[in-house]
């Protein structure tokens, strides 16, 4: 082994060493008991282990209801961003009129704006338009995601020869099923990748659901993740396991499609 | 048509039912407000009362609604709610809040019954806080008080005379000091802290000390106010703690939540928290049984005195008079006494203050000489600003952007400039 992959391979240890610690403390953390959560000095193993409050969680109602809301609000942004950003995309990349850059780097201007810039409009609207508590609006509000989704297929879709489709439209199909057929498997991989960072992006918005939900019932995992910061205390050991509950269904999904994504990486 | 005779019956029993007439009785249902920390799963002796009315009272139900977010945010969430009349019938807030609450218009006075019995049977020294000479705002659900936690054992065993002594700040100074322990300089515990950083625990709690000095609230005018010289004195002496090492140097950026996590795990030996700490400690800490509760440190011969806080039930603008029943049953003695003794909750109801628990748990006194001399926060509209203004000075102090000296008169000065 020469030396230079000896220092890379220690790097990236390093680097994958610094990523995993606070997760690993979260972990420890949700397996401690409550009461010898605040030891000072602090342990790096836990003198005991408990499941409690992963049980507290999942034996409760709450979880399973806020799981199911940003399931809901991160699936419904997704694939209307992914829709509506593959149909923008399709037609910047394939069609050459006046103002197409312009409009792309418009695009990427509207995204490089704070979301919080709009908030207090954002507030104003839900309230007007009865939209307070709604994960629908939350959703809606969440498409944003579009422009990420148009500047990364675009790319895509003008990496696949429109000559492809002139070849499909030959051999009998329609315009759109030419699209439907051909293209869109092609850049399938593209769609899964910006389709996952979208998902992600979605399930750790904070502040959007934190402002318009304040139900219970509605909220999202990050704001539900909220009620362990009271007023009589910090719960620590509910936090962490909840935190570590809430992600993962993103890191599921990693897992499943993992194959997909360093194939299309490797593209 | 096999089933033309089946379709018949079936239209005919329909109709009947329909027709019907309901014997239903007209339910009202009374929503009530609490925040997150005060859910009937957590707060057993209020999910008990809710149940009670309802089996009581059929026709009025009380349902309760769960505001989520920390404290900060719940006061905008409920400012903006209540002006648009959808938030409940009651909402229970922070005494603090009630003089904007009043002042805005969105709570109106409790109807006279519900006030005279407020006025007769709520704790003395909570009234400040909760009513005026005209009116009485809210009924009060819970009281809390400030008080000092130490470790008793390492108290005995560094100073084994330290009970005996008078409970002076001099005493509570030296006392400090002894119990800092400097042997390992990886965890290093001190032997007094309390929160610094810029926020509204920490107003508070400077000033049980600003009051044990005999400074003023309000002045003749009736006016808040900020005596320079006895602020500028309070902060003098809790800044020596910190420059003789007795209390951390991260003094300024501590929060009250931080300090209770360093008394629970043992790196501060005592800390100035509130009462409702008791339960906590109880539940997050392996010392809890070696801490115990003590008055705030008197300064020369000033009695020893405190802050009172809590959180009332406040009316807003339906069902008035049924929620004002619900609010005086949630007030009442039994309510209070299973607070007390199932949650670990303060009374507000002065009967209580006689329960027997007060004298066989080893913080009882304590906690109830804090609830009869402690000194609520006065009803007044420019509360907030004033805690603010002042947390804004003590952080100043800690972080070294001031002098005690100058710190205090800018914020007396300001104090008087918003009024």
């Amino acid at each position: 082994m020469s030396r230079s992959s000896v220092a890379t391979g220690l790097l990236v240890a390093l680097v994958v060493a610094y990523a995993a610690l606070p997760l690993l403390w979260l972990v420890k953390t949700s397996l401690t008991p409550e009461i010898n959560l605040h030891q000072w000095p602090p342990r790096l193993a836990p003198a005991a282990v408990t499941a409690g409050h992963y049980a507290d969680i999942l034996g409760g109602t709450r979880f399973w209801r806020q799981l199911g809301n940003s399931v809901f609000v991160c699936a419904l942004a997704t694939l209307a961003s992914l829709a509506f950003g593959a149909w923008g995309a399709y037609g910047l990349a394939r069609h050459r009129f006046r103002g197409r850059d312009v409009f792309l780097t418009g695009l990427l201007l509207l995204h490089l704006i704070p979301g919080v810039a709009n908030m207090a409009a954002v507030y104003r609207a839900a309230d007007l338009l009865g939209a307070l508590n709604s994960l629908l609006f939350v959703a809606l509000l969440k498409m944003t995601g579009v422009t990420v989704a148009i500047w990364i297929l675009v790319a895509a879709f003008r990496r696949v020869p429109a000559h492809l489709e002139q070849a499909a439209e030959l051999d009998g199909l329609s315009r759109r099923q030419a699209i439907w057929r051909v293209t869109l498997p092609l850049v399938g991989p593209a769609l899964l990748t910006t389709g996952l960072l979208l998902f992600v992006q979605s399930w750790n918005t904070f502040f959007l659901p934190f402002l318009l939900l304040d139900d219970p019932n509605k909220m999202t995992l990050t704001v539900g993740l909220y009620q362990y910061f009271t007023e009589h205390g910090f719960e620590p050991g509910h936090a962490a396991a909840f935190m570590l509950l809430s992600i993962l269904p993103v890191i599921l999904l990693f897992v499943v499609f993992r194959q997909r994504l360093w194939r299309n990486i490797e593209i | 048509m096999k089933y033309k005779g089946f379709v018949a019956f079936f239209i005919v029993v329909a109709l009947c039912c329909g027709c019907a007439p309901k014997h239903k009785p007209a339910t009202t249902v009374i929503t009530v407000a609490v925040p997150q920390w005060y859910a009937p799963e957590k707060v057993s002796a209020l999910g008990q009362a809710v149940r009670d009315w309802n089996t009581a009272r059929p026709a009025t139900i009380v349902s309760i609604k769960i505001l989520a977010g920390k404290r900060e945010a719940l006061l905008q969430k409920i400012l903006l709610a209540a002006q648009r009349g959808e938030l409940a019938d009651a909402v229970l807030v922070r005494n603090e809040w009630l003089g904007r609450l009043a002042a805005d218009g969105l709570i109106d006075p409790l109807p006279a019954s519900t006030a005279a019995t407020v006025r007769q049977s709520a704790l003395p020294s909570l009234l400040p806080a909760i009513a005026d000479e005209q009116n009485v705002w809210a009924v009060p659900f819970d009281a809390d008080a400030l008080v000092i936690w130490l470790r008793h054992d390492l108290a005995n065993q560094r100073d084994p005379g330290w009970s005996s002594r008078p409970w002076t700040a001099e005493h509570f100074a030296t006392l400090s000091k002894a119990l800092t322990d400097r042997s390992n300089p990886q965890a290093v515990r001190y032997g007094f802290a309390f929160p610094g950083a810029r926020a509204l625990n920490t107003a508070v709690t400077f000033l049980a000390w600003y009051l044990g000095r005999g400074g003023r609230l309000v002045d003749e005018q009736g006016r808040l106010t900020l005596d320079v010289a006895v602020a500028s004195a309070a902060l003098e002496w809790l800044l020596d703690l910190v420059k003789s090492g007795a209390a951390p140097n991260t003094t300024a950026s501590l929060e009250q939540n931080d300090v209770f996590r360093g008394l629970a795990g043992g790196a501060y030996a005592m800390t100035l928290g509130g009462s409702w700490e008791r339960s906590m400690l109880a539940r997050q800490s392996q010392l809890g049984g070696q801490i115990a509760a003590f008055p705030i440190p008197a300064v020369g011969d000033r009695p020893s005195t405190t802050v009172l806080g809590g959180w009332s039930f406040v009316l807003l603008k339906k069902h008035r008079a049924e929620t004002a029943e619900f609010l005086a049953s949630a007030f009442s003695p039994p309510v209070q006494e299973n607070k007390l003794i199932q949650d670990g909750l303060l009374p507000t109801h002065v009967v209580i203050l006689s329960n027997r628990w007060f004298e066989t748990n080893p913080d009882g006194r304590t906690l109830s000489a804090a609830l009869t001399t402690g000194r609520a926060l006065p009803l007044q509209t420019g509360l907030a600003a004033y805690l603010d203004r002042i947390s804004t000075m003590v952080a100043a102090v800690f972080l070294g952007a001031e002098t005690p000296q100058i710190a205090a008169d800018r914020a007396a000065h300001d104090i008087r400039d918003f009024q």
